[in-house]
């Protein structure tokens, strides 16, 4: 009985033993984010960006972050639509200091020249020791043609 | 006997309840309009007080915590991608610099804490690069392609000034006087060009302006997902 | 039994104390220089998170910072700049608007490198006071970037 109400007071420890960004925010950010590096034919979808031409373009991807500081293992996660039978997507996420300076690159993920269709890149992560909140978390991607769209980017 | 099987029931779920509900209220009161200066005073002082008490739960609670669960990210890096590529978030890998005590502190000293981490995870790494046992198959075929491809994407204003693969780690010191810090559109280029190595992430020293000293993480690059259309 | 009920006061308290506490004692965000927008000039180039002007023109760019929570009366602004222009200056300005736009507070001074420095890279900062805060007001930074010399521009936007 004693034991069992000690227990009981275990979730609330695990709520205080959280800090404050376990319980705040990773986040989800639209595509409509993404900025072109390099020129291309593109467009803005209400979520998301398309190439509209026919071969690649590199675009980043920030996304936005709040007052979190994440951990010292950053996971990623981008959802896009391969509409082209020819190139495939290469995206590969960073994390950078306010002042520009980049602290990691993860691996790039790629998809097939033929196939076409969804895919959503997980199982992705960076570390970053030493952590701050003004790190800024952003993915870069060369896009194929033919209308092929980055949906959205995450970080958490 | 009834009455204690009730208790042991009602005990632990009043408990998460009062947690819930309290938080609850906690964040619909920091959505309001905080314009009366006298209640926002007073729940200032209240918050204060109620945040001494969490810090020192918090701090007894790093204590009791066993000391390899604050180990350094390479060692829970390697854990995670050993054991479970799928693992994110990251929350147990949180070193004393990440979480609350980075969000309590003033952003400069925050930044002063996380960059004393940095250095010192950086530096056990270097040790680490310099004494694990070399594994000769792994260097021979990543030491030299890897310095090839930076030179080949980084330009003539990047010299590579060292690089040495271990077993788990390479460590390559670049060099760049001209600029404090690298250009992101090569290394966007070399990053996927380093696809066909057999390195996964890259960390970033950058404690010195002019001079960057990457450490890349020995692993299988991700197999190339095949698109598959949707339904 | 005593520690017990200590044990049991102060596990209730705190759990009462993380939920009681209002989200913005963690506040502020950071927004890539990538986000502005460019209100008048040419096409920026864009980095993977910052925003440089190389058209030879001045640019004058809005950028947003994202923000979920409510800030402290007081909102600090910090800009990470490039400046390469020994004739010209960039020059941030902080905004604090209310959801109808209307403004309610620009931060004072305006950031530009310290020391009268010609060219810079450097975080500047200014700070200014709302008369209230409110979770829907929205923040942005304007920039002026000289076109005098390439890769003059924004790494990143701060609120705080």
């Amino acid at each position: 009985m004693e034991r069992l109400t000690k227990l009981s007071f275990v979730p609330a420890l695990v709520l205080v033993a959280l800090s404050g960004d376990a319980l705040a925010s990773p986040n989800t950010a639209s595509a409509n984010h993404c900025r072109p590096v390099t020129s291309g034919t593109y467009s803005y979808g209400t979520v998301g960006i398309a190439n509209l031409g026919t071969s690649n373009m590199t675009v980043a991807c920030p996304i936005p972050m709040d007052a979190t500081a994440l951990g010292s293992t950053v996971s990623f996660r981008m959802r896009v639509t391969d509409n082209s039978t020819v190139g495939g997507f290469s995206c590969t996420p960073y994390v950078f200091t306010q002042d520009g300076t980049q602290l990691a690159a993860g691996a790039a993920k790629t998809t097939t020249g033929p196939q076409t269709g969804g895919v959503t890149f997980s199982s992705w992560t960076v570390s970053v020791p030493g952590n701050v909140n003004t790190n800024m978390y952003s993915i870069r991607c060369s896009i194929p043609g033919n209308f092929s769209v980055i949906n959205t980017a995450r970080a958490e | 006997m009834t009455q204690p099987r009730l208790s042991s029931v009602f005990i632990p779920l009043g408990a998460v309840a009062l947690a819930a509900a309290a938080y609850a209220w906690g964040r619909s009161v920091s959505t309001e309009n905080q314009g009366d200066a006298a209640v926002a005073a007073e729940q200032a002082e209240r918050v204060a007080v109620l945040e001494r008490a969490v810090k020192r739960l918090r701090a007894a609670n790093r204590k009791a915590t066993p000391p390899s669960s604050q180990a350094l990210a390479v060692h829970s890096t390697n854990r995670a991608t050993a054991s479970d590529p799928t693992r994110g978030g990251g929350e147990e890998d949180r070193d004393p610099v990440d979480g609350a005590d980075v969000q309590e502190l003033h952003p400069d000293e925050a930044a002063r804490l996380a960059h004393q981490t940095r250095i010192k995870y950086f530096d056990e790494l270097s040790q680490r690069v310099d004494t694990e046992l070399v594994d000769g198959a792994w260097r021979h075929r990543t030491e030299a392609p890897l310095e090839r491809l930076l030179s080949e994407h980084l330009g003539p204003n990047v010299k590579v000034s060292e690089a040495t693969c271990a077993s788990t780690f390479c460590r390559v010191t670049l060099s760049h006087p001209e600029s404090p810090r690298l250009p992101s559109n090569e290394m966007f280029e070399f990053d996927l060009s380093r696809a066909t190595l057999e390195v996964t992430e890259v960390l970033f020293d950058v404690r010195a302006e002019g001079t960057t000293t990457l450490y890349l993480k020995r692993g299988q690059a991700p197999a190339t997902v095949q698109a598959a259309a949707e339904e | 039994m005593k520690k017990l009920v200590r044990f049991k006061t102060v596990a209730i308290l705190s759990a009462l104390a993380l939920g009681a506490i209002p989200s913005d004692v963690w506040a502020g965000a950071t927004a890539p220089g990538n986000g502005c927008t460019v209100l008048l000039g040419g096409t920026p180039n864009y980095g993977t998170t910052g925003l440089a002007n190389n058209t030879g023109a001045t640019m004058v760019v809005s950028c947003p910072i994202p923000m979920d929570h409510a800030l402290t009366n007081t909102v600090n602004f910090r800009v990470y700049i490039n400046d390469r222009s020994a004739t010209e200056v960039l020059s941030c300005a902080g905004y604090v608007h209310d959801w109808n736009g209307g403004q309610l507070g620009s931060a004072t001074p305006n950031m530009v490198c310290s020391n009268n420095q010609a060219e810079c890279s450097e975080l500047v900062s200014a700070s200014t006071t709302v008369p209230s805060q409110s979770s829907s007001n929205v923040y942005s930074v304007q920039c002026t970037i000289p076109g005098s010399a390439i890769y003059s521009g924004i790494e990143s936007v701060r609120a705080f």
